[in-house]
């Protein structure tokens, strides 16, 4: 399961870039920063490959 | 790569509340998240590879040291919770060579930019590599200055446009891996942001190498590379750039010249492992020789109640011992230095000035014995001044403190009227008396142990017999006790008077 904490993230869209499933995808939420954050789209999708939270600048993503 | 953006996003849909923290963030100041980088700068991911190293070593960051100097990647110390230095552009590596001769156990890792380590830092950098000064230094290389606003940096690519070069960089780039192997660095490795588990693995061998590592990680900037030389600022094209402008040097052989053309080669340059590193080992030396040249000290043990009832001036003395090149100044406060620490054991700081004239020139040195230990060599005031030269007496009679004590030779110098105690000793015509006018420097010292107990009378004829040249010790010997003898009738006048 993917956790991504919005506090933090900066929508960078590195995750969504490097994932190879297509899980991620920029969501039309915007966080107190002013970013539009990322969000899990297909979380069946997902492998556990960690890679989105190798990534992440921002530690705004954990894969349990 | 296209940017996946999710055509069924809700726009009432909820954020999960309570999302699973990354555990990695035990090693980071939580407080000070979110940290200050650009969305999407490499020096973020950087810090993430560097926790993930930190997890599979099992390592306390609390027991490590992170020196970061200036620029965006110098800010990277700030948010680990390891102790941290933070300063000065370009002079981590100067810090981290005084914190490993001072203690070499601490695990040292050094935030570096390309603009911090190889530009202003240039000098530095070559000599710990030399040195094989045992620390791990990340070089996250934005290929320009990215917290200045963007200008050209040595490892700016050819032709690229930034914002001090409009039409495109001239200069070629500086191959900073190349640069650390011909310094002589023992753990050479290059890897890009697109690559976060080869930057892992790469952070780790690093942490575990005894010896200079250098990890440079070619990174993103998309705030200025990436909008003046790519003309983008998405991360994920950015990174894209990175990755196909760089190949692994596995593949080197297999690839063509043009294949390789300005393209950055990524990998393992060097790994001496087992190398010892020769700065921790000189240093061991250094320790050694140290204690077998300290003479056994335990039946010269410091007496501060002796050394107090002989010193009539309070600690710390701060004294300036002033006059004319070759008349033996410098070697009077070494004397005075050598005795306080070696034989009353007291602490001593000495430094010392002179004209460019080896002869006639004015010199001066100061000196400071106390008890405690000194943390700064220099006074602003001194106590004591002992002037032998006229030029040099009107130099520095405005440093003694007014009611400070004034030693002068009488033929030389003609002090002005003043508060505090002043004392004519005519030092140079006793030493011509004695033979040779060059030890008027050593009545001074006798006259300074009789009269203020600066150092026992003894411990300065010890001093001299151990420290002088053979051929002048008798007359030094002499000398010295000449100005004890006349100090002794000057107390006795005192004593008289009163």
């Amino acid at each position: 399961m993917v956790h991504i904490d919005e506090r933090l993230c900066k929508g960078c869209r590195l995750c969504v870039t490097i994932c190879p499933k297509n899980v991620l995808a920029m969501s039309q939420r915007v966080n107190k920063k002013g970013y539009t954050v990322v969000e899990v789209a297909h979380p069946e999708a997902c492998i556990s490959c960690k890679l989105c939270e190798k990534t992440c600048p921002d530690f705004a993503i954990y894969v349990e | 790569m296209s940017v996946n953006v999710n055509p069924k996003a809700n726009p009432n849909a909820k954020a999960n509340p309570n999302p699973k923290a990354n555990p990695k963030r035990k090693f980071l100041r939580e407080e000070k998240l979110p940290h200050f980088f650009c969305s999407g700068c490499g020096c973020g991911q950087v810090l993430n590879y560097f926790t993930q190293a930190l997890e599979a070593l099992q390592m306390d960051v609390e027991k490590m040291l992170t020196i970061g100097g200036v620029g965006c990647t110098a800010r990277m110390p700030v948010y680990l919770k390891s102790d941290t230095f933070h300063g000065v552009h370009g002079r981590t590596l100067a810090w981290a060579t005084g914190v490993k001769l001072h203690n070499s156990e601490i695990p040292i890792v050094i935030f570096a930019g390309d603009g911090d380590l190889v530009s202003i830092g240039g000098n530095h950098f070559i000599h710990a590599a030399r040195r094989n000064l045992d620390v791990t230094v990340i070089m996250v290389n934005n290929l320009n200055f990215a917290m200045t606003g963007g200008q050209v940096a040595p490892t700016t690519p050819v032709g690229s446009v930034t914002m001090t070069t409009p039409y495109g960089n001239d200069e070629p780039a500086f191959d900073v891996a190349q640069l650390a192997m011909a310094a002589g660095a023992t753990h050479v490795e290059r890897w890009t942001t697109s690559r976060p588990v080869q930057c892992e693995q790469a952070i780790r061998r690093a942490l575990q190498h005894k010896g200079f590592s250098l990890i440079e990680i070619v990174s993103q900037c998309p705030t200025h590379f990436g909008r003046y030389a790519l003309k983008s600022g998405d991360p994920g094209k950015l990174l894209q750039w990175i990755h196909q402008n760089s190949y692994l040097l596995d593949q080197e052989n297999r690839l063509t010249a043009e294949e390789k053309h300005s393209k950055l080669a990524c990998g393992i340059f060097r790994f001496q492992a087992g190398d010892s590193p020769h700065l921790e080992k000189k240093v061991e030396r250094a320790h050694k020789q140290q204690e077998d040249a300290t003479p056994n000290t335990s039946n010269i043990t410091p007496n501060n109640t002796a050394v107090d009832q002989i010193s009539t001036l309070p600690y710390p003395q701060r004294l300036t011992l002033c006059g004319m090149g070759g008349q033996g100044i410098i070697l009077a406060s070494v004397l005075l230095g050598t005795a306080a620490v070696t034989l009353a054991g007291l602490h001593a700081v000495q430094t010392q000035s002179y004209g460019s004239e080896a002869r006639g020139g004015q010199c001066q040195a100061e000196l400071i014995i106390d008890r405690e230990p000194i943390l700064s060599p220099v006074a602003q005031k001194k106590d004591l001044l002992l002037a032998m030269f006229s030029e040099a007496y009107h130099k520095y009679i405005p440093d003694l403190k007014e009611d400070g004590v004034l030693v002068y030779d009488t033929d030389l110098v003609q002090p002005e009227s003043r508060k505090g105690k002043s004392y004519g000793v005519p030092a140079t015509q006793m030493a011509v008396g004695l033979g040779n006018r060059m030890a008027a420097n050593m009545v001074m010292l006798g006259f300074l142990a009789e009269m203020f107990g600066v150092i026992s009378v003894e411990h300065l004829e010890q001093v001299v017999i151990s420290e002088v040249d053979e051929r002048f010790r008798e007359l030094d010997l002499n000398a010295v006790r000449a100005g004890v003898e006349f100090a002794g009738q000057i107390k006795a006048q005192e004593r008289g008077e009163a």
